[in-house]
């Protein structure tokens, strides 16, 4: 479980969370969302305890990520935006890293492998971003840490290879893990997570699980909205409007999380 | 949380071997190119500090001195070992490596650790074992293609190097002082990103600097008599054991400063925001 306390965090002098809370339950993909510069690439770093909060404190299970126990650093796996490229290739890699996680699958790593269509023999610096992202992505899921945290991972990624990330995320991660997928490209991930996070303002505006949202909110595309008044968000599309209504009956419609999102962040009132 | 989760000795040989596996290349092109400057240094420094003496056979030959093998070896050691050190925690150059780096599942002790061993202890054992090696084949060359003069090349042994009649005080301070300036090393490597070894002599010269102000600034106050513009006075007073008073000053802070600095050094290490 990850708990995080009254977070008070400043990057370069600036103020980036105040008085931030947050917990967070295993079993759960999360995606964390965020207009740039919102902190999200920060949050996942003060919850790998790459950086240090100023105030406040996290607990991850028994832990507090700055000390970096290696009990715990066994327990994460963090993949950047920037990845490390060493000069090895991808079998010298997994032999060189695998030994520092107890639980590291070599025959899952394999499997992954062969999905995305990368060759033990490839090096790191001579494969694309994308293929770099792919590997990364295997490596991370092999370990089985118990928390995992991505930041961009569909980055870079082609349109088969995102959608083998989302089937081999999937069939990967079982209910004693957490996925924490921070991207901007949340059509990429809307059908994977459980649970929204949105940091607005140094603040988490929303945190639901999707269930709870598609029990309260309908998300649809209409022509005009002359006919609906209690609209909770509106925004103009191709087809004429993408609209955000209260729920009414039983009738659970996909959720667009970009209007979430968008609705959210322009501080628009949602009754949960 | 319990001691094991500082340090574990598996966790710590793990990381070692990590390392050595990971730097491979890097460690053996370092050493082929040791090997190379070493030679070049050893073979005109036989040629140019060798002295020339009349025998009592009324020979004339020239003679290596063994004071000069020690003083190429001090000069060229000290210079490589702050290459060396410097270039410690290489992961922290580039803030990508470094995260990968922080977050391997080892201890912030551990990972001092590995560095100080490789990079200072084993790095010495093998530098006195290649500058030994060099010189002999130095030797060997410059007798076979007999340059200009013939010299008569001692012959020492790996270990000639401390056989001296130095003081033990005096070899332990040497050592303990070598072992500050290498901390003093690692700790630069930790806090500075970029342009370590410039920052370093930066930093080092800013520090002489102020002390030789602090120095300027005492004199004139205690002893503006004797001294005037930019001069420094040290009174030294000979203590007991045959030490004077600004010996023993300098070998304190020569032999004490590593206690400081290596808990800062981890210190920082643990402390890293990346």
């Amino acid at each position: 479980m990850i708990c995080a306390k009254e977070i008070t965090f400043n990057y370069k002098n600036k103020p980036l969370f105040k008085d931030l809370n947050l917990n967070l339950e295993c079993g759960n993909i999360i995606g964390l969302f965020g207009k740039n510069g919102a902190g999200k690439t920060s949050l996942l770093k003060l919850l790998t305890g790459l950086l240090k909060p100023n105030e406040g404190h996290f607990n991850i299970d028994t832990y507090t990520p700055f000390h970096r126990y290696p009990d715990f650093l066994q327990d994460i796996y963090f993949i950047s935006e920037e990845m490390y490229q060493p000069d090895l290739c991808l079998k010298r890699y997994i032999k060189l890293y695998a030994s520092f996680y107890k639980n590291f699958d070599h025959s899952k790593i394999q499997r992954i492998l062969e999905e995305f269509e990368l060759k033990n023999h490839h090096n790191l610096q001579q494969i694309s971003f994308g293929q770099k992202k792919k590997f990364m992505i295997a490596f991370a899921l092999s370990t089985n840490c118990k928390y995992l945290f991505l930041d961009e991972p569909t980055n870079g990624l082609d349109i088969p290879s995102k959608s083998i990330f989302r089937k081999v995320l999937v069939n990967s991660v079982d209910e004693n893990q957490l996925v924490m997928i921070s991207t901007h490209q949340v059509k990429d991930i809307e059908n994977l997570i459980d649970d929204i996070v949105i940091l607005n303002n140094g603040k988490i505006v929303l945190h639901k699980d999707i269930n709870s949202v598609s029990k309260k909110i309908q998300f649809k595309s209409v022509t005009n909205t002359n006919n609906y008044e209690d609209i909770i968000y509106k925004e103009k599309s191709l087809e004429g409007y993408k609209v955000m209504l209260p729920m009414k009956g039983n009738t659970e419609t996909k959720i667009d999380l970009e209007l979430l999102f968008n609705a959210v962040v322009n501080d628009t009132n949602i009754n949960f | 949380m319990s001691f094991q989760q500082n340090f574990d000795f598996n966790r710590f040989y793990k990381l070692l071997k990590f390392d050595i596996s990971f730097n491979t290349k890097k460690y053996l092109i370092f050493i082929g190119v040791l090997i190379i400057v070493l030679f070049i240094l050893d073979l005109f420094f036989i040629e140019s500090v060798s002295t020339f003496k009349v025998l009592e056979n009324n020979d004339r030959a020239y003679f290596y001195r063994k004071s000069e093998y020690k003083s190429l070896f001090l000069v060229t050691f000290l210079i490589a070992l702050f290459l060396v050190v410097s270039s410690s925690f290489p992961a922290f150059r580039k803030k990508e490596s470094a995260s990968a780096y922080v977050l391997l599942p080892a201890s912030a002790l551990e990972k001092f650790l590995v560095q100080f061993v490789i990079r200072i202890l084993l790095f010495s054992m093998v530098f006195i074992v290649v500058f030994w090696i060099n010189f002999r084949l130095a030797s060997i060359t410059y007798n076979l293609f007999d340059f200009k003069k013939d010299i008569l090349l001692p012959n020492f042994a790996l270990l000639d190097l401390f056989h001296n009649k130095m003081k033990l005080l005096d070899k332990v301070a040497i050592v303990l002082s070598i072992l500050s300036f290498a901390s003093y090393l690692l700790l630069n490597a930790v806090c500075f990103k970029k342009n370590v070894i410039l920052k370093t002599i930066v930093l080092f010269g800013v520090f002489v600097l102020v002390v030789f102000l602090v120095n300027v600034i005492l004199s004139h106050l205690f002893l503006p008599n004797d001294v005037s513009g930019f001069d420094v006075r040290v009174y030294h007073r000979y203590l007991e054991n045959g030490l004077r008073s600004d010996q023993l000053y300098t070998y304190i802070i020569g032999v004490f400063s590593s206690l400081f600095l290596l808990p800062l050094t981890y210190y920082k290490l643990k402390e890293k925001q990346v």
